[in-house]
């Protein structure tokens, strides 16, 4: 799996562990994983399509992915943006095959507007379009720039 | 006590009517519904979009904007209305709009309050850094009081926001 090859190629020294997770919520699968390594856990209100787990002894990390359809859109983005502030996820990311709607493109290409994508400390979501024949994000358009290359 | 969304909106639009006047004499305030309606496109038939940087870009719907103005100057504030307990997806995405147009109030409204998992976050585990956008800025959240027509103050988060 393309997340699964990311994270263990970047987390290298760290067990890494991708689900599918469109039907879950967080707090429900952390709990039936058996993981209790994040604070305030149980008021995990969160669904995304893609969770990637990171160990290493004690220490967990976690990773987002959002899988959209059509192009995203700032809501879509607002919907991830809330989950990984509270959760603070190492990674999260939105894509797509259809890219980014006009106005978010209008918005984070023409006005800058990146400081939009900001959660924790000096975390972005990372936004994407997914290239369905590759299987794999397409890094020219990723958004910031090079942030997932 | 069940309500109708239309008549939900009407309430609400009342409510911050009354509220924005009062708070900000002196400023010519304007309310409107506008849950069928992208801010841009809204903004632009009002004659508003100069107002505002990167307003063509602004892809958002909120229930209820309001538009105060003084001379040259314009602010927005928006709520938006919920019918079932808000949850911490109706945060995030009121939050991302409210990062983009920065509006001078923001708040999420329900007559069922909040989600069991959204109090727990924010009451047991007093994460209100979650709410935050812009400069200082906080997002309010509150049940909406059905029989009175107004927020009800001791269900605010953060407290005493709205009050």
């Amino acid at each position: 799996m393309e997340g699964e090859h990311r994270a263990g190629s970047i987390y290298s020294g760290w067990s890494v562990e991708v689900f599918d997770t469109s039907k879950s919520k967080l707090s429900n699968f952390l709990d039936r994983i058996g993981v209790q390594a994040f604070s305030g856990s149980e008021a995990f209100e969160i669904e995304v399509d893609i969770i990637g787990l990171l160990r290493r002894g004690k220490a967990a990390q976690l990773a987002f992915v959002e899988c959209k359809v059509g192009p995203i859109s700032l809501k879509d983005v607002g919907q991830i943006l809330g989950y990984s502030r509270v959760a603070l996820p190492v990674l999260s990311a939105i894509i797509s095959p259809g890219g980014i709607s006009a106005s978010l493109d209008l918005l984070l290409n023409t006005y800058n507007r990146v400081d939009i994508l900001e959660y924790g400390s000096g975390k972005r979501i990372k936004i994407g379009t997914w290239d369905a024949s590759r299987r794999q994000v397409d890094p020219a358009s990723v958004l910031p720039p090079g942030e997932l290359g | 006590m069940k309500i109708e969304s239309q008549a939900l909106r009407e309430d609400v639009k009342r409510w911050l009517t009354s509220r924005l006047r009062y708070l900000y004499a002196g400023w010519d305030v304007q309310v409107y519904e506008t849950h069928r309606h992208k801010l841009s496109r809204f903004l632009e038939k009002i004659g508003l979009l100069e107002a505002f940087p990167a307003a063509e870009a602004f892809d958002i719907q909120v229930d209820v904007t309001a538009v105060l103005r003084r001379g040259n100057e314009a602010r927005l504030a928006f709520v938006v209305c919920k019918g079932g307990p808000i949850t911490l997806k109706d945060v995030g995405i009121m939050q991302e709009y409210s990062n983009v147009a920065m509006p001078l109030l923001s708040a999420v409204l329900s007559p069922s309050g909040m989600s069991p998992s959204l109090n727990t976050l924010l009451n047991a585990y007093n994460r209100v850094e979650v709410l935050e956008y812009g400069n200082g800025r906080r997002l309010k959240i509150g049940t909406w009081d059905v029989k009175r027509k107004q927020v009800d103050l001791p269900s605010v988060v953060p407290p005493g926001e709205l009050s």
